[in-house]
Parts: structure tokens; sequence; C-alpha cells
């Protein structure tokens, strides 16, 4: 009976030392395969030898960091929680529950709990500086607060304080991207001076002929509008209400006609976008004007305009200078049916 | 309509006014007035050592260096052909001024033509222990003006002469006396000779006159006095006599508010001009720069004078170093009939490297003439400014 039992336990002592012996062959390996850049083969050996290789914190810790060379971050965070709970969870626990900082020494000097909490906080940086919008909201602040989690806990063990800036800084520019890309809404006020020349045909209503008149027109422009706008892009909605006076006169043949301060209206609303170009404070774009306008020009006996009250639509290219909530605008383009350029110059106001 | 122009311009001042030559819109960039990178006082003509250094390193890009070449290296090869002065007393100028001319855009009878605006050579001879005596003198190619072609004052002009030529002493930093040909002081010597501010005050690219300036600069003020008596080198009966000012006075840091008075006569007319003004840095690099004006003419053998009215809206803008975006409005109105005009136009102004300016511009001139009323018109100007 008593030479079993010797036989037994020299048996377990020889297959505990061949399983040991295996474990150590297994993480060479691992670690040859990282060395040569074949973190694939890594997972491979682990998944065959398993059930040895995850009672050992060498072998998981070269997992962890193969999972962390093909950026499947998700699965590196499992790992590094799993070194955590099951071979550092007392000093974990206690340096959770620490409030000091910094937490006792020998809380992390003899295990490497400060390199583990470095490896959660920047992978789950990265996850969440990775985020777009495909992901699911309550991901993205689940990875952003368990960064900022492990942050916390890094600066309780006294770890390098320019890893933790990096990861901190990680973190910020992303909230920094995403809010210059986020559109924000505006309401804006508009004065301008604005010019254009019309036509505006003359009708005789006998002979039904018609002949051309030409109207230069300039005055000033209110205008009111929306705006979507981030870092990059504004897209606009506006309306504006302008009061010009004309000076008018024959364009070819016909009945002499000539006026001078003649009240002409309109009213200009359309779309349009901006880009910023060269720097922070100058936009170019384009803007979608349509147009209604009419005109007080006197009807002479015997003749009726044809168009005194007249709908256009047309494009403007515009530049923009912002300073702060201030900005010069330029515009110049063309409304149909209108025969000449269309111009204004002013300030806008952003509220 | 006036009014309307007036309140828009109050309301923009209003607007930016919390911040206010040559280049004078380059009060944006800090420089308030035009003798920190002139000899001449009220601009124009040669650069000093010190602005040949402002055009490389403040207002040219750096887009055709090395991103790591020093400033200071860039501003050593500003001075004349990249070499280092001779002496300090002698300074070599030579400046060309190019420009390419479309006009009427896109309409019959539009045509296009390249005109040698300017080709000249400047020396620059300063001494004294504080470089209180000062010599300059230009000499260079100048075409007859167009409207002056074909006439008897034109063919008696020649296209080889100078310009501006004067002897100056300053006794004092903030005081100056100049004898000479020079340009009169008037207004915001903006560049652009063909604004109306120029043309009806007579002061444009050829209206320099024989004189004396006194010239004052102090911490906030700034200001000048003209007598002359005419171009000596013009025919007696056109030569204008008579005296001009312009003083300007800085508010808050960045803005400057003036005044200007010309009154002068020929054996044909007599000019009676005032103006206000205002110069403003908005933010580094942009600016925005006013002036009204109005401007009496009577002729000498009659009684009807004439009352012009003008005013110059002129805003530039530094999209980055280097660039700059123009915008201009100007309006004339004369008294002898309702007409008025208004020229808007856009541009850019570029400085590739020191030394070289390329500017282009689209002019829109609409003339509100309900007797003679005219077609939209378009001109395009490309210009080619190099200096040595």
């Amino acid at each position: 009976m008593k030479s079993l039992l010797v036989l037994n336990l020299l048996f377990t002592i020889f297959t505990t030392d061949l399983r040991a012996a295996d474990v150590n062959t297994n993480i060479k390996k691992m670690q040859l395969s990282l060395d040569k850049n074949n973190p694939e083969n890594v997972e491979e050996i682990y998944d065959v030898n398993e059930e040895s290789l995850s009672k050992n914190w060498m072998a998981l810790e070269r997992l962890a960091l193969s999972f962390e060379r093909r950026n499947k971050y998700k699965e590196a965070i499992e790992v590094y929680r799993k070194l955590i709970a099951k071979f550092n969870l007392p000093e974990h626990k206690k340096i959770i529950e620490s409030t000091a900082s910094p937490v006792t020494e020998n809380l992390y000097t003899t295990n490497k709990l400060p390199y583990y909490y470095y490896k959660l906080a920047f992978l789950n940086a990265q996850l969440f500086v990775s985020s777009n919008k495909y992901m699911p909201e309550a991901d993205r602040i689940k990875f952003k607060k368990n960064a900022e989690g492990y942050i916390g806990i890094l600066k309780k063990v006294r770890t390098d304080e320019g890893e933790i800036k990096l990861i901190e800084e990680l973190i910020s520019e992303k909230i920094k991207i995403e809010d210059q890309l986020s559109y924000k809404t505006n309401w804006y006020v508009f004065l301008d001076v604005i010019s254009w020349q019309d036509r505006v045909y003359l009708k005789n209503s006998s002979t039904k002929t018609k002949s051309k008149l030409l109207s230069t027109d300039i005055g000033s422009s209110l205008g009111v509008g929306k705006k979507w706008s981030n870092s990059r892009y504004e897209f606009n909605m506006e309306g504006e209400y302008s009061v010009a006076t004309s000076t008018i006169s024959n364009d070819g043949a016909g009945p002499t006609y000539l006026q001078s301060s003649v009240p002409v209206h309109s009213i200009i609303a359309g779309p349009g976008m901006y880009y910023k170009a060269f720097s922070d404070k100058v936009f170019v774009g384009l803007q979608i004007p349509f147009s209604y306008r009419t005109g007080d020009w006197e009807v002479p006996t015997g003749y009726e305009f044809e168009n005194d009250k007249q709908f256009g639509a047309g494009y403007f290219f515009q530049v923009k200078f912002a300073m702060g909530n201030i900005a010069i605008q330029t515009r110049l383009g063309k409304i149909f049916p209108n025969p000449a350029s269309h111009w204004s110059i002013g300030a806008i106001y952003d509220f | 309509m006036i009014k309307s122009l007036l309140l828009f311009f109050l309301i923009i001042m209003n607007f930016l006014g919390s911040k206010a030559y040559a280049y004078p819109h380059f009060i944006s960039l800090g420089y308030n007035s035009c003798i920190t990178c002139h000899y001449n006082p009220f601009g124009n003509g040669p650069i000093n050592d010190y602005g040949r250094s402002v055009s490389g390193t403040a207002i040219a890009s750096r887009d055709f260096y090395d991103e790591n070449k020093p400033e200071e290296l860039i501003a050593s090869e500003t001075a004349f052909f990249m070499k280092e002065a001779l002496n300090k007393h002698i300074k070599p100028f030579i400046g060309y001024r190019g420009m390419f001319y479309k006009s009427n855009l896109g309409q019959e009878g539009s045509k296009v033509e390249f005109i040698n605006m300017q080709f000249d050579a400047n020396l620059v001879v300063k001494f004294g222990e504080k470089d209180q005596f000062i010599a300059s003198g230009t000499f260079g190619y100048a075409p007859i003006p167009r409207a002056l072609q074909n006439t008897p004052t034109g063919d008696a002009m020649k296209e080889y002469r100078t310009r501006e030529h004067y002897i100056g002493y300053r006794p004092k930093p903030n005081w100056g006396i100049y004898f000479g040909l020079m340009d009169k002081t008037y207004g915001i010597r903006v560049a652009e000779h063909n604004s109306f501010s120029r043309i009806s005050t007579q002061l444009t690219q050829d209206d320099q006159a024989h004189g004396a300036i006194l010239h004052y600069s102090g911490p906030t003020f700034e200001g000048g006095l003209n007598a002359f008596v005419g171009n000596l080198a013009t025919k007696a009966d056109v030569r204008t006599k008579g005296f001009a000012g312009t003083f300007e006075q800085t508010v808050f840091e960045k803005n400057r508010i003036g005044a200007s008075f010309l009154s002068q006569k020929d054996d044909y007319l007599k000019t009676m001009a005032t103006a206000i003004h205002s110069r403003s840095q908005i933010t580094y690099g942009t600016s925005v720069m006013v002036e009204l004006g109005r401007v009496d003419k009577k002729p000498v053998n009659g009684t009807l004078t004439r009352k012009e009215y003008y005013a110059l809206l002129q805003n530039h803008i530094k999209t980055h170093r280097g660039l700059y975006f123009l915008n201009s409005v100007e309006y004339f109105k004369s008294s002898l009939d309702k007409n008025y005009r208004v020229r808007f136009g856009p541009g850019l102004q570029y400085y590739p490297f020191s030394k070289l300016e390329l500017r282009a511009d689209v002019y829109n001139t609409r003339n509100f003439n309900q007797e003679a009323n005219s077609r939209d018109r378009w001109d395009l100007l490309m210009q080619i400014h190099a200096w040595f």
C-alpha cells in the first residue's frame, strides 16, 4: 500500500514537472512569435494549451500583447482584467478602496498592477478614440469612463506622469475633434450694400410691342439667417429684404424712358454653404438665391410693364472673414433673368 | 443713396471700431506710420532696411521657403540684390510694375493689353549721426498717362523721367522737412491711382509737385504740411501751386482718424479739397480704411463751381501670411448732374516671397446715369510688382 502511495506521489510530481515544462516551452514559443511579429501564433498556442496556459500570468500577458498588436483591444482588455482578477485581486481591491494618493508602495511594487492599469487605460482610450458614429453610444461612454477610471487608479500608483498625460491627451483630442465636427446651430443677421442690374420690358398696350429698359440698382439690405456649422463647413438658410433705388433708361430702340431714384424692393432667400479655407477665419462658399423684386417705375400713358414684379434665381460666390461674432461678407454672382451681375458687401453678426 | 452708403459705412465702423500707407492698409500689421518702412514719411517710393525686413518676414509668405529656414536669414536676403549693404549711407533700389489689363470682360470690344507702369531706379543717400540728412532720387520709365496721350501736354512729357527727388533733414526724430518733387500730402495714399479719391483730387501717379513738406510724427499724432509750386518739368500753365496737409490721430491702439485739405491752382482751374478718413486694424493682418471727401473745382475764367463727392471703403483681409483678400467700394458724384458712379472691386494680393507682389483685381463700375444707361462693366487687372 505504502509503495502504491509512493508511486502515485512520484507520478504526480513527474507529470506536474512535465506539465510545467510544457507551459514554459509554450510561453517561450509565444514570446518567439511576438519577437518574430507573428502575433496570430500566440493565440493558436494559447488555444491549444488553454487549460495550462490560462493559469500562468506570463502566458496571459503574451496573449494580451498579441491581441494588442492585432488591434483586438476588447480581447486584450479582457485578458488584462483576468490578470488582475486572478493574480492580483487582494492588492487591487486595496488600491481601489484607498483614497490616499499615492497608496502604500508595497501594494504595487511587488506586482505588475501599474503596468496592467496603464494597459487598461490605454486600450480603453484607444477604443474611445477609434469610435465612430456606427458604435453604440453606450459603448463609447463605457470606453471613455473606463479609460478615465484606470487613469485615476494609475495616478494612485505613481506611474510615469508623461504616459498618463499621453492617454489623457488622446481622450481630450478625440473629444475636441468630435466637438469640432459636430454641427452647431446659430442665428445671424446681416446688413449689406447691394447692387444689381435689371431688365424691364415696357409694352405698348395697343400694339403690344416691347422695348427693353435697363435698370441699375443700388441700396441696402437687411437679412436674417440660420446656420449649421462645424469646424470645416457651414450650411445656411437665409432671407433678406432690400430697399434700393433704380436709375432706368432705354437699352435699345423704343420710346424714350428716363427715370432716376425710383424705389425698388426685393426679397432674396435661399440656401448656401461655406467652406473654411486658408485659415480659421476665412470662408469661401456658394449661395443659391431665389428673388422676388418689385419696382415703382412710372408707367407712361398707353404702356404697361411686363415685369415690374419679377421672380428670379441664380448663384452667388461668396467670401467671408470672421472676427468673433462679426464677419465681413462679399458676394458676387448673378440672378437670372437679370442681364448683369449682382454684388454685395456687408457685415454679419452671429448670435 | 448717399445717406444709405454713409449709414452703412458708419455702421461698419461702429461694428469694427473698437480696434483703425504706399500700402496704408498695413496698419493691419501694426504699422501705423509710413515712415517706419519708407524713406518718404508719407509712404510711396523706396523702402528702408527695416521695411525690407518687414516685407520678407511679416508681409511675404513662406510658401517658397524651407520650413526650417530662419526668419533672420530671410530678412538678410531682402537687401538690394540679396547682398548686404555696401555701407549704411548709400541705399539703391529698383522697382518695376507691370499690368495685364483686360477691359469689359465678356463683352464685345473687350481689349487686352499689357502696360509697363513703372520701371524705376532709385538711390537714397543718408548721412549724419542719426541719419538726419537724406537725399532721394528716382529716375526711370513712366508711361504718358492715357488721358494725356496725343495731347500737347502729353507730347511735352518724356517717358523717361523722375517722379520723385528730394532732400530732407530731420533735426529730431519727430520732425522732418523735405524739399523737392514729391507726392502731395492728402488723404489716404492708396496704391490704386485710378481710385476716385485720387482722380477727383488730381493726385494720381504723375501729379507730384516741387515743394516743401514739413512732417511731424508724435506718439499718437502725425501730420504734414505741404507747400508746392507744381512740377517744374511741366509747362508753366499746368503747374499746380498751392498747399496741402494731412493729419492723423491714433485713437485706441490701432486706429487712426484723420483729416486732409488741398488747395491748388494752375492757369485753368482752382481746386479745393477736404477729406476725413480712418484706418483701422480689425485683427492682426486685417484692416478697414474709409475716406470721405469733397472737391470743389472752379475754372479760373468761369463762375460755375463743380462740386465732387467721393467715398472710399477698402478692406484688406489676411488669409494667411503673404496672401490678402481685398474689397473696395467707391462712390463718386459730381454736382453737374444727377449721376453718380459706384465701383466695386474684390481682389487678391499675394507676396510669394520678398521682392515680389502679384495682384489680381476685378472692378465693376456702375454708372447711375439715367440719360446714358450703361451695361454692366467688368475689368480685370493683374499686376506684377518686383523690387530689388
